[in-house]
């Protein structure tokens, strides 16, 4: 069972990007079963510190975190601290600790004070619906981005090479006009090129590179030298 | 399945007393291009208080603007985000090189000299054109995340329990920005050309165009997109 809406896990899939919503459990231990009975097996796992949490957010696309109440406060703002957006339902068994409205204001989506699967259903199919609107919408404005810098390029002002902000360096945006483009080769070239650019700026070598990209040392090697990259040097 | 790209009308205002309009209705007929060529004799009809509405592209001769060339620069460059491309023609008199300095530091505007050949008019239009796809479609990609944005957090907090988002225009995979979110290369590159497939499904109207202008055979594009 998804516990994604129909409608956007149709639109994911229009836009190819992966559909594999995934819960992570902090400190919540006892949630654990019932939110695998929602999931499935291999679509929640548990993170013991706010550092896994982060990691794990940032493994996923679509993703939501299932925290006790005592840790979602730290949590949050480990989160924040990453500028990572991420819907956290808190799990609190009892009446003690702190309110519902407390949490909310901590930036908790909601909370739950009973450990199962009718219970966490609701409240996950929203976070996970929230994730992936936010991934929709990270793709939206990054083709935004990409077609603001084809438009400075036409109109003979290059964009902003020199910047360290990462999001300057993007691929060529999908074609649109008459002098886009088209060939299917030619611009998966380009594209490659530029997500090899960004994973190589992300790593510390290319032998870790070519281990993130799925490929070999070798194949990366050739592909660098047949396009003059320095970092073959 | 992506359907095919209206394109939004292209309105171009042509300042001209010669035959220079009609030469941009014939290259927009020729090319299927859709434009409306809007044909002013004076710049007053650009610049004046009952001016012409937003424009994609401006073509003004030398010789037909005379002293208010500067004004209808300055026209198009009134709203800094939407620079109005612009295509200058000299009049082959001695006026042209107070002309050609005018030009000189705007970007959106391209120069030429008297009687340019129908090529070069052409390839003006096409950056013209693309710039107007370029803007239309940065809109809709700005409205849709904008959309979103709205929706997830009313999801957040509860005031709606579901959203159906909008298919929305095609978009690329956005590039990782930490080790975490590398996907494999293979996978980046089949969402990426999922997405460029579309696209020109998108611009072509027919898989048979499409698969043509992206160079490859039709069952391999039906492959691809299943």
């Amino acid at each position: 069972m998804s516990l994604l809406s129909a409608d956007t896990e149709t639109v994911l899939k229009g836009h190819g990007i992966p559909v594999r919503p995934h819960v992570l459990l902090h400190g919540c231990p006892e949630a654990l079963d019932a939110v695998r009975a929602l999931t499935g097996e291999d679509a929640a796992s548990t993170a013991d510190t706010a550092a896994e949490v982060v990691s794990g957010v940032r493994a996923h696309r679509v993703v939501a975190v299932v925290a006790g109440a005592e840790l979602a406060g730290p949590l949050i703002r480990a989160l924040n601290a990453e500028n990572l957006t991420v819907s956290v339902i808190a799990v609190r068994q009892g009446d003690e600790g702190s309110s519902s409205a407390q949490l909310r204001a901590q930036g908790v989506m909601d909370l739950v004070t009973e450990v199962s699967a009718a219970a966490l259903e609701p409240l996950l199919r929203r976070g996970l619906d929230f994730a992936a609107l936010l991934t929709l919408e990270l793709a939206h404005r990054c083709e935004s981005r990409r077609l603001m810098n084809r438009e400075l390029e036409l109109l003979g002002q290059p964009p902003e090479s020199m910047s360290d902000d990462l999001s300057v360096f993007q691929p060529p945006p999908l074609p649109v006009g008459p002098l886009s483009v088209y060939n299917l080769d030619e611009a998966s070239e380009a594209f490659e090129t530029a997500y090899i650019d960004r994973v190589q700026q992300l790593c510390a070598s290319a032998r870790e590179a070519a281990v993130h990209l799925g490929v070999s040392s070798a194949t990366l090697s050739r592909r660098l030298r047949r396009e003059g990259s320095p970092s073959d040097n | 399945m992506t359907t095919k790209n209206v394109r939004r009308t292209f309105r171009l205002a042509v300042v001209d007393r010669a035959g220079l309009a009609a030469e941009f209705e014939s290259i927009s007929r020729e090319k299927s291009w859709p434009v409306d060529v809007l044909s002013c004799s004076s710049a007053l009809e650009i610049v004046g208080d009952s001016g012409p509405g937003p424009l994609g592209g401006l073509v003004v001769s030398v010789g037909a603007s005379g002293p208010f060339l500067t004004d209808l620069l300055r026209w198009t460059e009134s709203t800094a985000s939407q620079r109005v491309p612009t295509l200058v023609l000299g009049a082959g008199r001695p006026e042209d090189e107070a002309a050609a300095r005018m030009v000189l530091g705007r970007e959106h505007v391209k120069w030429l000299d008297p009687e340019p050949a129908r090529e070069a008019l052409s390839e003006w239009l096409a950056v013209a054109l693309e710039v107007h796809e370029v803007r239309a479609f940065r809109s809709d990609h700005d409205g849709i995340a904008q959309a979103m944005r709205e929706a997830r957090m009313q999801l957040f907090h509860g005031f709606i329990q579901n959203y159906a988002p909008p298919e929305g225009p095609p978009v690329g995979p956005p590039l990782p920005t930490t080790t975490q979110e590398i996907q494999p290369l293979r996978e980046a590159r089949s969402q990426f050309e999922r997405a460029h497939i579309q696209a020109a499904v998108r611009e072509w109207g027919s898989l048979k165009d499409a698969s043509a202008a992206l160079g490859i055979s039709y069952t391999s594009l039906w492959r691809r997109l299943r």
